[in-house]
């Protein structure tokens, strides 16, 4: 287990609580934000994910925009993506936004957990 | 010489008389040529043929005049030199000669055809005339024409379903056979739209097109009056009062005079009781002018139109509200997605608190329950998406796990059981078969051959749901006891899909036949059926073990 959280980004309210009750319960920190923005602010503002949970519709900043700005940006270029979305070409917007998994709404939430922690184990931190 | 030019001879009668009595009555038109080329003698008939007021006009009036007054054509539509004529022929040594010829008499309305027969009279060995009989076969000719124009307008109007282009195929075929300038207007919401324009003289279309726009025609004539009426509009002639009276101004005038126009002749294009729009057909002075004579054939030819601007419309209208329905399933699945991934969650999270409960009663047995229902919901909803992608002929998003084909059978045969005691229902799975595949989509796939099964055969009767390793493959496969399917129709029964377009957006009726089939080959796979009528039906779901390159990469799962 590592020490850094899980970020959350995700717009609907209910997901985000059953995103963090799940993954606290896995043993991981969960930071959660609203969207693209809210994302970006919570990474400059010190967060250093070990993983994100990205969706790609979004108000304000969606998920592709968030994505594009923090592969720009050396300090969160190495942060590892799993898209979770409803979008129907979830598959090649993955592969598009070098995702390293995505998963398909709704999810089986054990299967979030595993993937999860695949993620964060394999991820190091960027710009150490 | 036993005729001679008429003139006026008071006395009793002669042969000759008589004779020229008798030719006189004879409806064919009948001429006697002099050696030199020069008319001996012509009937009433021949006169009235070639557009003279009497036989003795006719036969006075001098030989290059006469002649210079027609255009000759051939059988074939081409130029007829005046030697070729059959007199002239006859004239030159030939006995008999028989040809069809068409005289338009220039600047004249005049336009006939005639079976010419041309007989040549010799005395001792000298010509002494010959003899021409004109049989008027411009009425037969005529049919024989509308009958080849009406082959040509069938292939073109069902050539197409872009009505548009079809429509102003149509107008070219209509230049020059049946009129010198053609156009077609489609009947739309906010007016008339024209769609086809064709003219003998393509410097006229940019006149009559300046002459659309700067003098809109007024509501209440021309084509517009036909689209209101339905009835056609006949202007034999379009005498130089009516342009004074129609213009708008000087100008509108000039433009109206340059067009040329002589005759016209409005036409609806109409089908099943709807006005669709117009024909408007217009002669100039070089073509008879219409008359009531040419409306059935053309009001014959408009109908024939109308009726393909009809089906391609409702063809047009089938394809868009297929289209319309296929974005509705694609957005009503997606907006489904996330209240559902709401419920599943909290079902979930649910399930784990009250693991810690320590008298629950049956409130985990109500959770898995409804936790159940949920994921059904949610696999109905993956299936409208995955019916809407394969619609759309795109890629499904794969999610590749291992797959444990034996529990996949047991959990669908389990599922089934508790659905339907109708039949009975058994597993053939003896090894286990392990895969690398998309299981929800298996699971479809599966679900369907198994309620196709249920559907097809008699109730009380066994079908059975097994899986094996072949020749290196995973294999899945459901046997039935039903009618079966004869071999003629099985390879259709894969193409229903495309078919009966009207059941496939139902979530009760799910992928079809053909959508699990097209799932299968996404996955690398294929969906076969053998049947025996009586008998019944297998279907074999064959897919690799590990998937294919193109599959594994289009599943960028972690």
């Amino acid at each position: 287990m590592t020490d850094r959280p899980v970020l959350v980004v995700e717009d609907d309210p209910e997901l985000r609580t059953i995103y963090e009750e799940v993954l606290s319960d896995g043993g991981f920190s969960v930071v959660a934000a609203r969207d693209g923005l809210d994302a970006l602010e919570k990474l400059d503002a010190g967060t250093m994910p070990c993983v994100m949970l990205l969706d790609l519709r979004m108000p304000r900043m969606t998920g592709w925009e968030l994505a594009e700005r923090m592969r720009a940006d050396p300090r969160w270029s190495g942060v590892p993506l799993i898209v979770v979305a409803a979008y129907y070409r979830i598959a090649e917007e993955a592969e598009r936004l070098g995702a390293t998994a995505w998963l398909q709404k709704p999810i089986d939430l054990s299967r979030l957990v595993d993937v999860v922690e695949g993620a964060c184990r394999g991820s190091r931190p960027a710009d150490a | 010489m036993l005729l001679r030019a008429p003139a006026v001879d008071p006395d009793p009668p002669t042969p000759e008389l008589e004779l020229r009595e008798i030719l006189r009555h004879i409806g064919d038109a009948i001429t006697v040529q002099a050696p030199a080329g020069g008319l001996l003698f012509a009937n009433e008939a021949a006169a009235e043929l070639l557009g003279f007021d009497s036989p003795a006009e006719l036969v006075n009036a001098a030989v290059p005049d006469l002649m210079g007054r027609f255009e000759l054509l051939d059988a074939d539509g081409r130029p007829l030199p005046l030697s070729d004529l059959p007199g002239r022929r006859a004239v030159a040594g030939e006995a008999s000669v028989e040809s069809l010829v068409r005289f338009r008499l220039k600047g004249s309305a005049l336009d006939h055809w005639s079976l010419v027969r041309a007989t040549r009279v010799e005395r001792d060995g000298r010509l002494q005339y010959v003899i021409n009989a004109f049989q008027d076969v411009s009425v037969l000719k005529r049919r024989e024409n509308e009958l080849r124009l009406l082959a040509e307008a069938g292939e073109v109007l069902g050539a197409s379903t872009d009505y548009q282009h079809t429509l102003s195929r149509l107008a070219q075929l209509v230049v020059p056979r049946l009129a010198d300038w053609c156009v077609v207007d489609i009947f739309e919401p906010d007016g008339l739209r024209r769609v086809a324009i064709a003219h003998t003289d393509p410097a006229k279309i940019a006149l009559a097109e300046a002459l659309q726009q700067r003098y809109p025609p007024a509501p209440e004539t021309g084509a517009m009056r036909v689209v209101t009426t339905g009835e056609p509009l006949l202007f034999s002639e379009v005498s130089e009062e009516m342009l004074v009276a129609g213009a708008q101004d000087g100008e509108h005038l000039d433009m109206l005079r340059a067009l040329g126009l002589q005759s016209a002749l409005i036409v609806p294009l109409a089908a099943r009781g709807t006005v669709l729009g117009a024909m408007t057909l217009i002669r100039s002075a070089q073509q008879a002018p219409y008359t009531e004579a040419d409306l059935p054939f053309i009001t014959e030819l408009a109908r024939r139109a109308g009726i393909a601007v009809d089906n391609a419309r409702l063809l047009h209208e089938a394809t868009e509200s297929v289209r319309l329905r296929d974005d509705f399933l694609a957005t009503a699945s997606h907006d489904m997605r996330t209240p559902l991934a709401t419920i599943l969650g909290y079902l979930q999270i649910a399930q784990r608190h009250v693991r810690a409960v320590p008298e629950p009663g049956r409130l985990p047995d109500f959770l898995a329950r409804a936790e159940r229902t949920a994921v059904r919901l949610a696999r109905l909803v993956a299936e409208l998406m995955d019916l809407s992608l394969i619609r759309a002929g795109q890629a499904l998003p794969l999610a590749l796990e291992q797959v444990n084909l034996r529990e996949l059978v047991e959990g669908s045969l389990q599922e089934h059981r508790a659905l339907a005691d109708s039949h009975e229902l058994i597993g053939d799975a003896t090894g286990e078969v392990m895969v690398v595949s998309d299981p929800s989509r298996l699971h479809r796939i599966l679900d369907n051959l198994v309620g196709n099964a249920l559907k097809y055969s008699e109730h009380g009767s066994t079908v059975t749901v097994g899986t094996r390793i072949d020749d290196g493959d995973a294999v899945l496969w459901v046997a039935d006891h039903g009618v079966g399917i004869p071999a003629a129709e099985l390879p259709k029964v894969f193409e229903r899909f495309h078919r009966a377009s009207t059941s496939v957006g139902s979530p009760g009726v799910g992928l079809g036949l053909a959508g699990s089939r097209n799932v299968a080959r996404q996955l690398g796979g294929d969906l076969t059926a053998e049947s025996v009528v009586g008998e019944g039906s297998t279907f074999t779901l064959r897919i690799p073990r590990t998937p294919p390159t193109d599959v594994a990469k289009r599943a960028a799962d972690g």
